[in-house]
């Protein structure tokens, strides 16, 4: 069975304001993949990953995520693109004075999700595939930081997104839980959501092999082996 | 658990009575500016209408000339009020004053018949009273019109230089009161930009975040202008206690004009900088956040 393209850039450039930072950007990603997006501080990830999100505009290239055309994307349609991704970060940006059942509730309410029941009954199915389904009456500041970032991956599943966009989800983790964030992640994929992970941590792409994709030098490539790579160095 | 709840709950319910309490006080020195502006307003009025025009009668006038005079200068639009004094009534109010028959000392009543005219404080100017002046003189047997010119132009020069004074002093206090609630809603939404920026890339609308924080703002308007207006009115309540007279330049109608218009400018203005700052933080991009 062919898998559905979820991302396609096709010679893109990708600008921070009026600075290009990444061109001749060619990229498809297909419905189950984990890919890493790899590369050093400043070689242009989290703005690579910004554009698919639409934070950035895409002025130069095609592009389209989940079925939304980048380029010709307008203001009033970024927040329907946005329902259609899940976007997790480093440093959660969970709504910190609403608990873990609020914070998930928030997000189908603006949503346009309408039945108190089926809600609930979302809400419950996320907070069971992250592992948080006790803790829906906590505030975030009295969870720990993996199982913050398990609100967040939960708060991205709500809508069943078609593709994941994470920018150094363990970032702020130690290993231990940073292993338990990428499992989660790699059971995500493997029920159907891409997950685009930007990390620094090749340890763990060593532990959890995926597809690579290097920013490097204005431009991005895909590597076939991390092995090799981590050899030559 | 129900502790943080509580603590959260907590804080919350402090900022936004910091909040009310903030537009409070600046609704409240505007208020207070306003109270000063009316009252003062009130005693230009008062004073101008109590200045007094005499328009002195020939002594040949009879009867039927003085009612025909009288309800000529009654009927023109200027006019507040008239009193007619005759020559007798004159006599004995001027006696009374010298401590003196006036008649028996000159062996005669040397002082005409006369109508006191006040006029409408709108109406009051040196230009108006002396186009004022020039009708009464054109009328039949009207020997002559007085008024204190002097005082009359004293006063309406320094009462129009203290409404421009008060006017551009109104202008200022509206424009601080504008900047400083303007200034505590960005505050509390700089504290809420995270947040702001989080529901937006969780796929909120633009209206759906800012409905909240616009509604909010509605009540801590609303709440602060109730709040300045209940201190206004205890200001007013206590003010009578220290000045007794200051109680005769109040005015309810014109209290209840500024009343309103404190609660609909702190409504108001809370609203439109809340849909401002909101939107400003939708725009910003995550990194010009921090």
């Amino acid at each position: 069975m062919n898998k559905s393209t979820v991302i396609q850039l096709n010679n893109a450039s990708i600008f921070q304001q009026n600075t290009l930072v990444l061109s001749s950007v060619n990229l498809e990603i297909f419905e189950s993949e984990f890919i890493y997006l790899i590369g050093q501080t400043g070689s242009g990830k989290s703005t690579l990953l910004k554009t698919l999100y639409a934070e950035l505009s895409l002025t130069q290239g095609d592009g389209r995520v989940a079925d939304f055309n980048l380029h010709q994307l307008k203001a009033n349609q970024i927040p329907y693109l946005r329902r259609k991704i899940g976007i997790v970060f480093q440093d959660f940006q969970l709504l910190t004075d609403r608990s873990v059942y609020e914070n998930l509730y928030f997000v189908l309410q603006a949503t346009d999700w309408k039945n108190k029941a089926e809600m609930d009954s979302r809400i419950n199915e996320v907070l069971e595939m992250v592992g948080l389904d006790t803790k829906s009456f906590k505030m975030p500041f009295e969870l720990s930081g993996g199982e913050q970032q398990r609100l967040v991956i939960a708060r991205a599943l709500l809508n069943k997104p078609a593709v994941i966009l994470a920018d150094e989800p363990t970032g702020n983790l130690d290993p231990e839980t940073s292993n338990g964030i990428m499992e989660l992640l790699h059971q995500i994929a493997k029920n159907g959501t891409a997950v685009l992970m930007a990390t620094h941590d090749y340890r763990l792409i060593n532990k959890y092999p995926g597809r690579i994709i290097r920013c490097e030098k204005g431009t991005i490539s895909e590597m076939a082996m991390l092995e090799e790579k981590l050899m030559g160095n | 658990m129900d502790t943080q709840l509580k603590k959260v709950n907590r804080r919350k319910r402090i900022s936004y009575l910091s909040s009310i309490v903030s537009i409070a006080m600046v609704l409240l020195m505007l208020g207070l500016f306003g109270l000063i502006y009316i009252q003062s307003s009130q005693l230009n009025t008062i004073i101008k209408e109590n200045v007094l025009v005499n328009v002195y009668l020939a002594d040949d006038i009879n009867q039927a000339e003085i009612d025909a005079n009288l309800a000529a200068i009654k009927k023109m639009s200027s006019v507040k009020e008239t009193k007619f004094i005759s020559k007798d009534v004159a006599a004995i109010e001027l006696s009374k004053e010298m401590g003196q028959d006036i008649v028996e000392f000159a062996g005669y009543n040397p002082l005409p018949a006369s109508i006191e005219v006040t006029l409408k404080a709108e109406s009051v100017s040196s230009e108006s009273m002396q186009n004022f002046k020039n009708v009464l003189l054109l009328m039949p047997k009207v020997a002559e019109v007085k008024y204190n010119e002097i005082i009359f132009g004293n006063v309406g020069t320094n009462l129009g230089s203290l409404s421009y004074i008060l006017m551009a002093l109104a202008a200022i206090f509206v424009v601080i009161a504008i900047v400083l609630i303007n200034s505590n809603i960005r505050l509390n939404l700089y504290a809420r930009r995270f947040s702001i920026k989080s529901m937006q890339l969780v796929g909120a609308t633009h209206w759906f975040i800012i409905k909240p924080f616009v509604i909010r703002s509605f009540f801590n308007g609303l709440y602060g202008g109730i709040l300045a207006v209940a201190l206004l009115l205890m200001v007013l309540n206590i003010l009578p206690t220290y000045f007794p007279q200051i109680q005769y330049l109040y005015n309810t109608q014109s209290f209840t004009v500024l009343f309103v218009i404190l609660i609909l400018a702190g409504v108001i203005v809370s609203m439109v900088s809340s849909w401002f700052s909101t939107n400003k933080y939708l725009k910003t991009k995550i990194e010009d956040l921090y």
